[in-house]
């Protein structure tokens, strides 16, 4: 007679399914290993490549990165060349920089955080190191208000501001000027400088309130002292235009100078308009003028690149040279912008009393 | 004393050993099977029920894609695999819904009651078939209490099996040395099996799981949290994803500002 043995039972068994290794546990058991290791750094690298992106397009304000732009250069570009090949040097740099920056972000929103689905989404419209995509821009922009939406409550002056740029819009959501220009304040009054920026326009164009210059200015003012340079451009056209203060040229060319020295092409125009006329205690120097408006086609504003164009014809500051105006002309007429048919015009006529310049060779 | 009473003496003093350690191992084992059964139902959940909703979100995509690609094998391919996934998992996520409520913690006062139960009423001290009957039906009763962290439950049993009428008295030498023998004997086959039983559990996938969540929390963090956040970020893409795909032509977003 064999002894029995008592096995204490439990009325809880095991899921017996053990050898088909439990996909549901599985999957939460490999998520949360990798999640330990990947999320130590996340914020680190978000930081990094949104200061990046910032850096270069000053906060999203600068629309330049168009990378079909590149492709019609027509020359390469040696990386490890001393001399720069292509008179767009500065601008293929940024673009490089950009794209780099892409890739980081999105891989950070692929490993789930949730901050960079704002700036990739940003970044599938402009074609801002990557190439234009609407799908994907209105898919990231949607999962970016949620995700904005849901964490509002956490103190980050980006993620308002953020979420009030697509208030501002009607990105993943319905445009109301009111609910941006809520979060644009509270994000500016605690610090951001990019809001304080977008907070100055809406004033200016009274978009969600009445418009209001000298609140505009003030909150220009103090973002372009904190170094943002879009703010210190509009402050610059502010004083020019004399509105919400009386017209000062001379404090307009001070701000236009310092966004300009950032590398604000708007700025630099303008700058470059001031020389060439001779304002706010400017002496007329078609020389600076010239430089000023290199420094901004150069990164790519097809405004400056058609006034060089025409310096470059009329040997104004420069010397005349027809081959550098059609080529500036040809790089404006590239952007497909208004500039476009303008320059459209003026290629053609220098093609027709010039006829030894080769089109497929700019 | 006789040679033979030194050897009863050694014996029944190994016995007892040997029981507090299968009274130990099965204390173990069972509070491992609760604390695991506890984890599971808390797994299930909140984790275990988001990804079977993520799946269903999933399969739900690949139709509507293989909808709009009719000609697209692969896609079709896509679609049944997504639906076979989605109900795999609603199966498993289910199947733990619908088990009873887990116990509640077990406290070192239970875990205590538990084991001087366990030496009293345990079936193999029993000699005849009515005793062990009788402690078998006392013993399960017990666990049934131990398992729903009942106490009092355990201590009213304890006082009912009443004094232990298998306690070895007048019964001549020979006799108490084979029955020695033969406890010892069962005890040891027992405490194999515990062990056996032990590692084969800690060799499950929930064990593994739930070491690691425990290891984290204790490091602060909340990986069950996380994941959950996790689980709830891909859903909501899904959402939108299949939102955008449903639409037609979805107007593109208004331009920028500045």
């Amino acid at each position: 007679m064999t002894e029995y043995l008592p096995v204490v039972k439990s009325s809880q068994q095991l899921s017996t399914k053990i050898d088909t290794a439990s996909t549901l546990l599985g999957r939460g058991l490999a998520t949360i290993q990798n999640k330990q290791l990947t999320i130590a750094d996340q914020d680190a690298r978000y930081r990094k490549y949104r200061d990046t992106y910032d850096r270069i397009t000053d906060y999203g304000w600068e629309r330049r990165f168009n990378p079909e732009l590149l492709s019609k250069t027509g020359k390469q570009f040696d990386l490890f060349s001393d001399e720069p090949v292509n008179a767009l040097q500065p601008l293929i740099d940024q673009t490089i920089q950009l794209t780099d920056a892409f890739r980081q972000l999105k891989q950070l929103a692929d490993e789930g955080y949730g901050k960079a689905y704002f700036i990739v989404a940003r970044m599938y419209w402009g074609g801002q190191g990557v190439a234009k995509n609407v799908e994907k821009y209105n898919f990231f922009n949607k999962c970016a208000f949620q995700w904005l939406f849901n964490h509002r409550e956490l103190i980050d002056s980006e993620i308002w501001r953020d979420l009030a740029y697509l208030y501002q819009n009607g990105l993943g959501t319905q445009q109301d000027d009111e609910q941006a220009f809520y979060w644009f304040r509270k994000s500016a009054e605690s610090g951001n400088i990019s809001a304080q920026g977008y907070l100055g326009w809406m004033y200016e164009r009274g978009r969600g309130l009445k418009v209001d210059s000298e609140m505009a200015a003030f909150w220009y003012q103090n973002a372009a002292e904190q170094g943002h340079p879009t703010a210190q451009y509009y402050l610059g056209k502010m004083y020019q235009d004399g509105r919400g203060m009386d017209q000062e040229y001379t404090q307009s060319v001070f701000w236009y100078r310092k966004a300009a020295e950032q590398g604000q092409t708007q700025a630099q125009a303008h700058l470059g308009c001031a020389y060439a006329e001779g304002v706010g205690g400017l002496k007329r120097d078609y020389k600076q003028s010239a430089y000023w408006f290199q420094r901004a086609a150069e990164l790519g504003y097809a405004s400056a690149q058609l006034t060089l164009g025409d310096y470059y014809e009329y040997g104004r500051g420069v010397e005349q040279n027809n081959k550098k105006a059609a080529y500036w002309y040809q790089r404006a007429a590239e952007q497909g912008e208004s500039i476009s048919s303008i320059s459209q015009g003026f290629l053609s006529d220098i093609i027709k009393n010039n006829p030894d310049i080769d089109l497929s060779n700019l | 004393m006789l040679p033979e009473e030194q050897e009863l003496a050694r014996l029944e003093t190994d016995q007892a050993t040997l029981e507090e350690r299968v009274t130990s191992s099965e204390l173990e084992l069972e509070t491992l099977k609760i604390e695991l059964s506890q984890f599971q139902y808390r797994y299930y959940q909140g984790p275990g029920r988001l990804y079977a909703e993520l799946d269903d979100w999933e399969a739900r995509i690949a139709m509507v894609e293989a909808g709009m690609h009719p000609d697209d094998v692969d896609a079709q391919f896509r679609a049944q695999a997504a639906e076979e996934q989605a109900r795999r998992s609603a199966e498993e996520a289910g199947m733990i819904e619908k088990s009873p409520l887990p116990p509640p913690e077990i406290t070192p006062e239970t875990k205590q009651a538990f084991r001087k139960a366990a030496k009293l009423m345990h079936p193999d001290r029993a000699t005849t078939d009515a005793e062990r009957e009788r402690r078998n039906v006392m013993m399960a009763k017990v666990n049934r209490a131990y398992e729903s962290g009942d106490l009092e439950t355990i201590e009213k049993l304890i006082v009912e099996f009443g004094q232990d009428p298998e306690a070895i008295q007048g019964d001549d030498l020979g006799a108490r040395m084979i029955k020695a023998i033969r406890r010892i004997a069962q005890l040891r086959s027992r405490a194999e099996e515990i062990d056996k039983q032990l590692s084969e559990t800690r060799s499950h996938e929930l064990y593994e799981l739930m070491v690691t969540v425990q290891q984290a929390e204790a490091l602060g963090s909340d990986p069950i949290g996380d994941l959950v956040q996790e689980i709830l970020r891909q859903i909501s893409e899904r959402k939108i994803k299949l939102e955008m795909m449903t639409l037609t032509q979805d107007p593109i977003g208004k331009g920028l500002s500045a």
